[in-house]
């Protein structure tokens, strides 16, 4: 059984935000919802600044709070180390999103019946279509994964349920690697198979020292960071980070 | 009445608190396995919400049920 983990180089990482386009595009996740977010920050004083990166996708917790306050199941640890979401179960109740210190859970309010990036009949796009790309809805998105046998990839389907990063689970059960890690350009994010020593993980967790978001939460964060370190007072965040409804 | 029929939900309530947190929910410590932070039963939580429920309906009881009349 993979033990799947997620590696961020902070040095490589340059702030492109590349990987949450192509989390949005990939999942059709709603509008100012970013399963993967770039946090930008700043530390020190003129003329001796520096600004820094920090990508934060879901960090598929192994000891998950979010899965310990589901009180309908729908929030659910997979033997390979995924933190899933079942749209299908979901109550919308936002325990886990309350319970989740990485504040990575979103609440859809979105009318499943636009597809913010993907509705090639959506009236404000039809201008500069012309109506001549056809309706695309990735079957993926649809599908059942894991041994359970439950819808768990994409988002923005549902009205009322929570959504959150499932690290391409759609993707990931083809051999492929989530839509982020592939779309990175400076090859800052790495995925893969700890339990394989010769997984591109394991050699950079071998190689390089690293660290994971809140550690001493004892969340156990399958998402590792090398290079850099974890944000601190000084660091200040360059964008205000508004609070989500 | 209406006193023994509260008594009964609080000790109810927080009885089914206590059994659904400590021993149904996902178990305290380190990490042990993949599926650690799954709950031993499913919807333990949702177990743990309704003790919380009974207990606020206690009062709820306890305000509606009519006083023993006196003679």
């Amino acid at each position: 059984m993979p033990k799947y983990a997620m590696v961020i180089d902070l040095d490589r990482c340059m702030g492109c935000r590349a990987c949450m386009e192509a989390c949005k595009v990939e999942n059709n996740t709603p509008t100012a919802h970013f399963w993967m977010y770039v946090f930008r920050f700043e530390e020190g004083h003129y003329p001796n600044t520096h600004v820094w990166f920090l990508p934060r996708p879901c960090m598929h917790c192994d000891n998950a709070p979010c899965v310990k306050v589901c009180p309908v199941g729908a929030r659910y640890k997979r033997e390979d180390g995924l933190v899933a979401t079942d749209w299908d179960r979901c109550i919308g109740c936002r325990y886990c999103e309350v319970a989740c210190p990485y504040g990575v859970n979103f609440f859809n309010w979105k009318d499943p019946r636009k597809n913010a990036y993907l509705d090639w009949d959506d009236a404000d796009l039809r201008p500069r279509t012309d109506g001549n790309s056809p309706p695309y809805r990735n079957p993926d998105l649809d599908r059942r994964y894991g041994k359970e046998g439950r819808r768990t990839a994409g988002g923005g389907r549902l009205r009322g349920v929570i959504e959150k990063c499932t690290f391409c689970v759609h993707r990931v059960e083809r051999g492929l690697k989530p839509a982020c890690v592939a779309n990175c350009p400076a090859f800052a994010l790495l995925f893969g198979d700890l339990e394989d020593p010769a997984s591109e993980v394991s050699q950079v967790l071998k190689r390089k020292p690293s660290f994971r978001l809140l550690e001493e939460l004892g969340t156990e964060p399958r998402v590792y960071y090398v290079g850099g370190h974890p944000p601190h007072p000084e660091s200040k965040p360059v964008e205000e980070i508004v609070a989500r409804v | 009445m209406r006193a023994a029929w509260t008594l009964l939900l609080v000790l109810v309530g927080f009885g089914l608190q206590a059994v659904s947190y400590f021993f149904l929910a996902a178990p305290l410590g380190v990490p042990s396995s993949p599926v650690y932070s799954d709950p031993r039963l499913p919807f333990a939580p949702a177990l743990f919400i309704l003790g919380v429920m009974l207990v606020f309906l206690a009062a709820v009881v306890y305000e509606l049920l009519p006083e023993r009349s006196s003679p």
